[in-house]
């Protein structure tokens, strides 16, 4: 795929987490660094697929079949989103 | 369809596929028409923006090939930022008596028929949801609940499609997605060009109506399928197919 430029906000980590905080339905002042797929009791498979779809409607991108598939941690959020040009 | 709607019709080139994509385009939608023949699909575009309302762009899309289909929607995306129909009509029929099916013939019947299907069905469905709503019509086949000789792949694969389609269904409800199919019977396109006289006198006289149909008579349930005035049908297989009987 194509890795595009990235575009740098200041707030991306504030939306990031506001995304997960909302997709994952987590206590507002939850540790998101913490968080891990299955392991997170409320990240199960069906709200993996509410978080990918919110993260692609906050940031406006398409997410591969692969990044979905890759998406376990917080951190690897940044990672993924930062291949489609979202910075943090 | 929303207002303005944006579709995607596979195997667009001819038949059934530019049937429906010429009633979308009537309809003032923007249709993606996907394929492999680019310049047919391109002279075909071009002869539909010509009488409008609509829009259609040729889309460059080989279904039987997963990073094409990767590809396709990419370009939907970044064109468009949303899909509201997706119209899965990309087909091939591999004619073929048990005991001279190839492997290969069997894997181009999925790869196309069903695989390519589904994977176009999936990406399709990851853009509607973000928007909640959109239509997903599936072509299935008269014979995929109805035997013939000589058509085992190509009606395993299409049994496959309508399998998907109830799951489907079923799984995107909650979206504000609906997943129907159509299963065309006998249609004057080229897929059955390879029919013989006598297979031809055969097959019309299993029709009761007595002729075989026509590719917008498909289109016209398809766009029924994909309106808003379908808004509570999902799951279904609807027969177009003159009241054919086996």
């Amino acid at each position: 795929m194509t890795v595009l430029a990235p575009v740098i906000t200041a707030n991306h980590v504030t939306r990031l987490q506001q995304v997960f905080t909302a997709a994952l339905e987590l206590a507002p002042d939850v540790d998101h660094s913490g968080l891990a797929y299955r392991e997170t009791p409320q990240w199960d498979s069906v709200a993996h697929l509410q978080l990918v779809i919110a993260l692609e409607a906050e940031f406006d991108v398409m997410l591969e079949t692969d990044d979905v598939l890759s998406l376990s941690t917080f951190g690897d959020a940044t990672t993924i989103l930062g291949r489609h040009g979202i910075a943090f | 369809m929303a207002d303005p709607a944006v579709a995607l019709v596979t195997g667009a080139a001819r038949g059934i596929g530019a049937a429906t994509a010429s009633r979308f385009v009537r309809d003032g939608a923007t249709v993606f028409m996907a394929g492999r023949d680019i310049a047919s699909l391109e002279a075909h575009a071009s002869t539909l923006n010509a009488v409008g309302p609509g829009t259609a762009i040729a889309l460059s899309l080989d279904v039987s090939d997963p990073s094409s289909i990767a590809a396709a929607f990419r370009v939907v995306f970044a064109t468009s930022r949303r899909l509201d129909v997706l119209v899965n009509n990309a087909g091939v029929m591999e004619p073929g008596l048990i005991g001279a099916i190839t492997d290969l013939a069997l894997a181009r019947a999925f790869a196309i028929n069903a695989t390519g299907s589904i994977l176009c069905l999936q990406a399709a469905a990851r853009l509607m949801q973000r928007q909640k709503h959109g239509a997903i019509v599936n072509v299935s086949s008269v014979l995929a609940t109805r035997a013939a000789v000589g058509k085992t792949a190509y009606a395993a694969s299409k049994a496959a499609i309508e399998a998907a389609t109830r799951s489907a269904a079923l799984e995107l409800a909650p979206w504000g997605i609906r997943v129907n199919a159509v299963a065309p019977g006998w249609i004057d396109t080229e897929l059955v060009a390879h029919l013989s006289a006598a297979a031809r006198v055969e097959t019309q006289r299993r029709v009761p109506m007595g002729r075989p149909g026509r590719p917008d008579e498909v289109a016209t349930v398809i766009a029924f399928l994909a309106s808003p005035t379908a808004s509570y049908v999902t799951g279904a297989i609807v027969p177009v197919d003159g009241g054919y009987a086996p």
